[in-house]
């Protein structure tokens, strides 16, 4: 029998806020363990949680997004279990009345449109993290240490419906999720600051069934590939399980990407009767039509829209339209060039062979490139104006990097602005027919293909400075051609 | 409605809380008299009424998004049960 | 002025502080006197802030000499409920559990009565964690009623009635969720308001319940308990149910004129349960009341009867999530375990009483699941009735007149033994939580040498309305000035 994988994932993206979801604790990563720590986020007693309002604009601009219809009126319950990293013993999320309900996001899997569709989208606290103690600190072996820097840190779930079949479905969802909310600046998304989580939901059933399996939680799902990984393996040990005539049982598994293998977390019975009620210390919140629209106005371009856009009104090919609609900060960048009056294609082509790879070196996205967008149109007008050679464009162009500056101040320092100073070409020419007799031999004897080859040493001579049309033309005029 | 032993156990489990044998016994004859007393609410007609959650008149309480540290970190950890500065200790769970 | 703490009012010490008839710090060793010679009988206090209080007086006097103005409550000591924060001050909650907890920031109202220069003699006893009615549940040690100290002086807020009544403090603060600053207040005879709910900030009141909690005055005057609202009332953007009006000033109010109100008597509190003695002294109450022209009728609130259940399930409810975070982690006691399950259920063991545990189980049960719909969502819909009737009868009535309590002050021990007999007899204060609204309760008389204690229930925000009356009533009767006797 052949079975039908159905997965759904759970993501938890970071809200990009200055301050935590309930206090005014900084979220900046990297922080002195418990230095972004206060008494409402380590849950002392006697203290209040006050909602950030800005995690609501993001949440509610994510949600929009994210073709989500937002509630008119949503609150907060308290979600009760025990763990060391959770402060108040208690996380504030969202339960029966969340943020925003029912929407999609449209993927592409191997050029194939698909529409996921999505259940919810809530915002809640992040806990802290535990620190197993390395033996040898003082403290008994068996222990853990506990940060709060996470405690309290603005989270949104976007809980997606079991539409997605396969693992590269999932890796696309997740990539055209980032993507998003990348764009429209609600979350960094960085797996590797925990600015992003995923957990995956797994089934299977046979082909051509419409129920639903008895499904997994995978958990641990420390990047992309993992998850797309870990979902494989999943569908694998239950196919296994079947076709050997077992049975599936729901459960929680942890993935452990060194072995590529999962197993099942140890459950107490009562560990998933969090006993929700909602959070007498927050009252509810209601968001008005005209609270929406002005959200939903201030939404930048989508990636998507964007992406056809740039054909359409750049005449761009796929390729370069993908890669630069990558990235928001990278669209605008090569829009602002366009803007400067650059040919499109070659400012693309430009971007995508020097500033990306530069950019990515000095670890820089492209809203802070050290060469702005009118410098590097500026560069390109040199080169289309025949002023400067495209191989000095790709010379001074680091430079222009380093320091900032703009072509013509750099091309100035360096001593590299385009010789057309006719007397000057003349002694490159002289030179160049003194040197290669046989060169010039053939083109008096009628082989013009070899006229280029003398170019090539005035270029060189010149250090790719002397204006090749004028090299060309007096060489003609030379040889009476 | 009689709280058996079993559920004292569980309840008891859920809220983390110790009890000895005696404390279970009592906590399961008081609870069972308390909740024989809550039942009259059961025979209260509730339809259509909508819980009372927030007492208040209010709506959309917001702080603005402004990080403003805080320098109770060393304070916390100087009285904390066990701590190693700059962290909190806690014992791992244990397998059973 | 003479220093003798028992002819003072907080009015009094105040103004002969402005005016220099009076040094704070004189002020200030008067009271701490008192404290160090009766208290030992009377166990009102966990701490005693001597040396702190007198360098907050000691600095009012330097105010005063430098000519900076200085506020109506400048030197006036305030006791202070051990379940309010105070930075760097042990914060009990009269539990084990807390033992060593020092909290590194000010409760709201704290950070106000530091501003006002108010004087903290010390944190008082209450029920642990506030969870009762006697402070026979503290854990620590229970607190003996001034007028009778082999009577409890009511709870939870027992601690700081007490520092009143006994001339400790001319003002304390307590905390209500559902009666324990008016039930305490009847039994010690003094004038003890549950503010409405969001009037004042509770932060850095370590929570019971959440939806009911509220901060107040225990005070022997209205004006006294006016002083002390206007210190600590007022919008704080660090509390989300905490009101954004600014609240009106309440001492000045006191002083315009009066006019009479209608007055409704709900009938459901004068049922069976209720002591003769405290029955007859709101029937003479009435006949002031009546006498300063207002119309007194009665009035029905037909749900009465199932305030004290829906009570126990969501006081019980939102208390089971709200003491979850004593774990032993971050602060307060840990019994070691080598394994973090054990210590949990080893630490709470220990540090929480008997009273508390039995709540928190409730708690947990009404919200675990299965249960949810039939307890604690059944609860709040008929939280939303009892709410009702009080606006129905507040359509016709200005303000309600009950008794606060059935009886005066209990014996030690009478009541401990059964726990619904004493949720019972919170009856009549505990719908006033349910509903938010503002409470108050004052001596209208005395059973031989026992307060008797009236309640008035008011509309959202009726707090000045409410302490006008009694104001009032005051001026006609000295019920409010009664010492206790033999305590000396």
């Amino acid at each position: 029998m052949t079975y039908e994988p159905v997965i759904g994932l759970e993501v938890h993206v970071q809200l990009k806020t200055s301050s935590k979801l309930f206090c005014g604790c900084s979220v900046q990563f990297g922080q002195d363990p418990n230095r972004n720590t206060c008494p409402v986020c380590m849950g002392l007693p006697g203290v209040l949680p006050v909602l950030n309002r800005q995690s609501v604009l993001l949440g509610l601009r994510a949600a929009i997004a994210l073709n989500c219809r937002p509630a008119p009126f949503f609150k907060f319950d308290r979600k009760n279990y025990f763990y060391p990293d959770l402060p108040k013993a208690y996380q504030i999320s969202q339960y029966d009345l969340p943020l925003a309900l029912d929407g999609f996001l449209d993927v592409s899997v191997d050029g194939q449109a698909r529409r996921v569709g999505l259940e919810r989208v809530h915002m809640e606290e992040d806990a802290g993290k535990l620190v197993h103690a390395e033996p040898g600190h003082g403290v008994p072996a068996g222990t853990s240490f506990v940060d709060y820097n996470r405690a309290g840190v603005p989270l949104m779930e976007i809980v997606s419906r079991p539409d997605l079949r396969s693992s590269k479905e999932a890796h696309a969802y997740l990539d055209a999720l980032k993507q998003i909310m990348r764009y429209i600046g609600v979350s960094d998304c960085d797996m590797e600051k925990g600015s992003l989580r995923c957990d995956a939901n797994v089934s299977i059933r046979p082909a051509g069934s419409s129920t639903l399996g008895v499904k997994a939680e995978l958990k641990n799902l420390n990047s992309f590939k993992f998850v797309e990984r870990a979902i494989d393996g999943e569908i694998a040990r239950q196919t296994e399980i079947l076709q050997s005539g077992g049975k599936i049982v729901q459960e929680t598994r942890g993935y452990d990407s060194a072995s590529n293998t999962s197993h099942a977390q140890r459950s107490k019975e009562e560990a998933h009767d969090y006993r929700y009620f909602p959070e007498p210390d927050l009252p509810g919140f209601s968001l008005s039509p005209e609270n929406i629209e002005s959200v939903r106005k201030n939404i930048p371009e989508l990636p998507a829209v964007r992406r056809a856009r740039f054909l359409s009104e750049y005449h761009l090919p796929d390729y370069d339209a993908d890669v630069l609609t990558a990235e928001s900060t990278m669209a605008d960048y090569f829009e602002s060039v366009a803007r400067e009056g650059a040919d499109p294609k070659k400012a693309s082509n430009f971007i995508m062979a020097e500033l990306m790879h530069d950019l990515k070196s000095a670890g820089l996205s492209a809203d802070q490139s050290p060469v702005n967008p009118r410098h590097l149109a500026e560069l390109l007008k040199l080169v289309a104006d025949g002023k400067i050679s495209g191989k000095i464009s790709k010379e001074i162009f680091p430079v222009m990097f380093k320091s900032g500056k703009s072509p013509a101040e750099v091309l100035k320092e360096e001593n590299m602005e385009l010789i057309s100073d006719a007397g000057v070409i003349a002694a490159f020419i002289d030179q160049a027919i003194a040197e290669n007799p046989k060169a010039v031999q053939d083109i008096k004897g009628g082989k013009q293909s070899t006229l280029g080859f003398l170019v090539g040493q005035i270029m060189k001579k010149s250090r790719g400075q002397a204006d090749p049309a004028l090299v060309t033309q007096e060489l003609r005029k030379k040889f009476g051609l | 409605m009689t709280i058996d032993r079993k559920t004292v156990d569980h309840v008891a489990a859920l809220a983390r809380l110790g009890l000895t044998d005696d404390e279970k016994s009592k906590l399961a004859t008081e609870l069972s008299g308390i909740l024989d007393h809550v039942e009259m609410l059961s025979k209260l007609n509730t339809d259509g009424v909508d819980p009372l959650y927030h007492i208040l008149p209010l709506k959309n309480v917001f702080r603005d998004d402004e990080a403003r540290p805080s320098d109770v970190r060393d304070d916390v950890l100087k009285h904390a049960p066990h701590a190693r500065p700059p962290f909190f200790v806690v014992p791992n769970v244990l397998e059973e | 002025m003479t220093p003798s703490p028992e002819t003072w009012t907080a009015e009094s010490i105040g103004a002969a502080i402005r005016d220099g008839g009076l040094h704070a710090s004189d002020v200030c060793e008067s009271y701490l006197d008192r404290i160090r010679r009766l208290d030992p009988k009377l166990n009102a206090f966990v701490t005693v802030l001597e040396s702190g209080a007198r360098m907050q007086a000691e600095s009012v006097d330097r105010d005063r000499k430098a000519g900076k103005p200085l506020h109506p409550l400048a030197g006036v000591p305030v006791a202070l409920k051990d379940n309010l924060c105070a930075r760097g001050v042990e914060t009990t909650c009269s539990s084990k559990i807390l033992r060593n907890f020092i909290p590194p920031y000010d409760a709201t109202v704290i950070e106000r009565l530091r501003a006002a220069g108010s004087v903290f003699p010390g944190k008082t006893n209450l029920d642990e964690f506030a969870m009762g009615s006697s402070t026979e549940n503290s854990g620590l040690f229970p607190t003996r009623n001034p007028h009778d100290p082999g009577r409890v002086p009511g709870g939870s807020s027992g601690g700081s009635a007490a520092s009143v009544a006994a001339d400790f403090a001319p003002l304390a603060l307590g905390s209500d969720t559902g009666g324990s600053i008016r039930q305490p207040a009847s039994f010690c005879g003094l004038v003890g308001l549950k503010p409405t709910y969001g009037r004042v900030s509770r932060y850095g009141l370590i929570a019971f319940a959440s939806s009911l909690d509220q901060i107040g005055p225990f005070a022997r005057t209205a004006m006294d308990a006016a002083l002390l609202m206007d210190a600590i009332t007022g919008p704080d953007p660090r509390d989300s149910t905490c009101l954004p009006e600014p609240a009106p000033k309440f001492a000045d109010g006191l002083r315009e004129p009066f006019r009479p109100v209608r007055i409704g008597m709900p009938r459901e509190y004068f049922a069976e349960g209720l002591a003769k003695p405290v029955a007859g002294a709101i029937d003479r109450l009435k006949d002031v009341l009546v006498s300063l022209g207002c119309s007194v009728v009665d009035v029905s609130l037909p749900h009465t009867p199932y305030a004290v259940p829906t009570y126990y399930l969501v006081a019980t409810a939102e208390a089971s999530s709200n003491l979850a975070r004593y774990d032993g982690v971050r602060y307060g006691l840990r019994i070691d375990s080598a394994d973090l399950v054990q210590q949990y259920f080893l630490t709470r063991a220990r540090g929480f009483g008997a009273e508390v545990k039995r709540r928190i189980m409730l708690g947990t049960y009404a919200l675990s699941s299965g249960y949810y719909d039939a307890y604690y969502l059944k609860a709040m819909k008929v939280r939303r009735l009892i709410y009702n009737d009080f606006m129905e009868a507040f359509r016709g009535v200005d303000l309600l007149l009950t008794p606060t309590a059935p009886t005066t002050a209990f014996k030690f021990g009478e009541k401990v033994s059964d726990p619904l007999q004493m949720y019972l007899s919170d009856i009549y204060t505990i719908s006033a939580n349910l509903a938010g609204l503002p409470a108050v309760s004052f001596p209208c008389g005395f059973e031989n040498h026992l307060p008797i204690g009236a309640q008035m229930i008011g509309p959202a925000l009726s707090e000045l309305r409410m302490l006008r009356i009694l104001h009032e009533y005051q001026k006609q009767t000295d019920w409010h000035a009664r010492r206790p006797q033999n305590l000396s």
